[in-house]
């Protein structure tokens, strides 16, 4: 898919405005047609109230998970999340299915997270928050039974632990991959770097993480 | 490190997880599926155009206008002092239409008078002196043997025969056989003063006068 395939609203970084001020001029657009996804959005924007529903329903885990592991804070992250789909909602009639909407949801998701650093005065990326209060940040698992619980919770905490000791562009790609089930060259257009980038993040990123659990199981 | 390459190309290829277990899978609250549902489904209603006419940004500025331009020359015009009628002009046929219907016999009486006269005036003439005689109707051709002031003074007395027969039905007067010509009127008022009767011979020239004056002032026929 060629780079010149995405006008969406919400990116605000300087790499993607100029990424996209040179799609604009080149003006080689790709339309994805046999994404249902797409057709579903295109299906809401006449007016389609379960084609949204249908939508939702199947992005709004994903979506969830990400900007949870993102942000690092329940409140924040569901302001995140609401702000995300409020886009959604508002550019239905602009959207065009120029490339998957997966991809153009992400690509939503990952600026306004930008945007809200911006806002906060917080560094996006590298935030150097300590791993054990970065666990307490998370949600916990929503089931609670006694003996199994407290072990999934344990590893579920040792991860979440883990995941915050990332770098922040590695932890990133991590959860776009993890978490939208993009290819490594969409996650590489929603973060604004080349593929080659998205992939030794993402390498780099999976190392650390084993290395964290291996050592917290040990 | 070929193994951790197999590893990692698997894991980009997503065909072995690597370190999210099934409770990492954790779902947004329910309140917050709530909020972006309805939010989602107010935007389609909302959203949803009215037709509406939109007037122009000028049109209700000059309709406004419009109305006050009118709206001042209508009470200007009502302000303004009535102006009286103009006086209708009195035409003849005006004057005709006011003649009773009792008249009309004596209209058509006085129309007979005044075509007998004409042939009264043939007999007056023929008992007058030669060169007087001869008075023609206004429709007949004057004789060519006859003097063009006499011709002429023939034919202005004609016109006036016919102008006294028309007065004389307009006005439904009796008229004195006397007063049809000039000439017999004129001998009537010197009969009338050699007989004493001054008074009467004035008022006879009075008329005469009058008529002659009426006649003067008439266009040339």
């Amino acid at each position: 898919m060629n780079a010149a395939t995405l006008t969406m609203d919400g990116l605000t970084t300087p790499e993607n405005d100029a990424r996209f001020a040179r799609a604009s001029r080149t003006r080689t657009v790709a339309i994805v047609s046999d994404d249902e996804d797409a057709q579903l959005m295109l299906a809401y924007a006449r007016g389609e109230m379960r084609a949204f529903e249908t939508l939702y329903s199947r992005h709004r885990g994903a979506l969830y998970r990400y900007l949870t592991r993102q942000a690092r804070d329940g409140e924040i992250a569901n302001d995140l999340f609401q702000e995300v789909w409020s886009r959604v909602i508002a550019n239905r009639a602009r959207y065009e299915p120029r490339a998957k909407f997966r991809t153009f949801l992400f690509t939503l998701a990952h600026n306004c997270f930008i945007d809200h650093c911006r806002r906060t005065k917080a560094r996006p990326f590298g935030m150097g928050v300590d791993d054990a209060d970065a666990a307490d940040l998370l949600p916990a698992a929503e089931e609670s039974q006694p003996d199994a619980v407290m072990v999934r919770e344990e590893a579920s905490c040792r991860y979440r632990a883990a995941l915050a000791s990332l770098p922040a562009e590695q932890r990133d790609v991590y959860l776009l991959h993890e978490e939208s089930d993009l290819s490594l060259e969409d996650i590489a257009r929603v973060t604004g770097v080349g593929a080659e980038t998205a992939k030794s993040r993402l390498r780099y990123a999976v190392n650390k993480l084993k290395a964290a659990l291996s050592v917290a199981e040990a | 490190m070929t193994g951790s390459d197999d590893e990692f190309e698997d894991f980009l290829k997503r065909r072995k997880p690597v370190f999210r277990s099934p409770d990492d899978l954790f779902e947004p609250p329910a309140e917050l599926d709530r909020v972006v549902l309805r939010q989602a489904r107010e935007a389609i209603e909302t959203g949803r155009p009215v037709r509406v006419f939109r007037n122009p940004r000028w049109a209700t500025p000059v309709a406004l206008a419009a109305t006050l331009v009118l709206g001042f020359t209508l009470l200007f015009y009502a302000g303004l002092p009535q102006t009286h009628a103009p006086v209708p002009e009195v035409t003849v046929q005006n004057v005709a239409e006011e003649i009773p219907m009792e008249a009309a016999p004596a209209v058509a009486a006085n129309n007979q008078r005044a075509e007998s006269s004409a042939s009264d005036a043939v007999v007056v003439d023929l008992k007058a002196p030669m060169t007087a005689r001869r008075e023609p109707s206004a429709s007949a051709a004057p004789s060519p043997s006859a003097a063009p002031s006499d011709a002429r003074a023939s034919t202005r007395s004609a016109a006036r025969e016919t102008d006294v027969a028309t007065a004389s039905a307009d006005a439904a007067v009796e008229v004195p056989t006397w007063r049809r010509d000039a000439k017999t009127w004129l001998a009537e008022i010197e009969r009338l003063r050699n007989a004493g009767d001054t008074a009467r011979a004035d008022a006879e020239l009075a008329e005469y006068k009058r008529q002659q004056r009426a006649y003067a002032g008439a266009p040339d026929r």
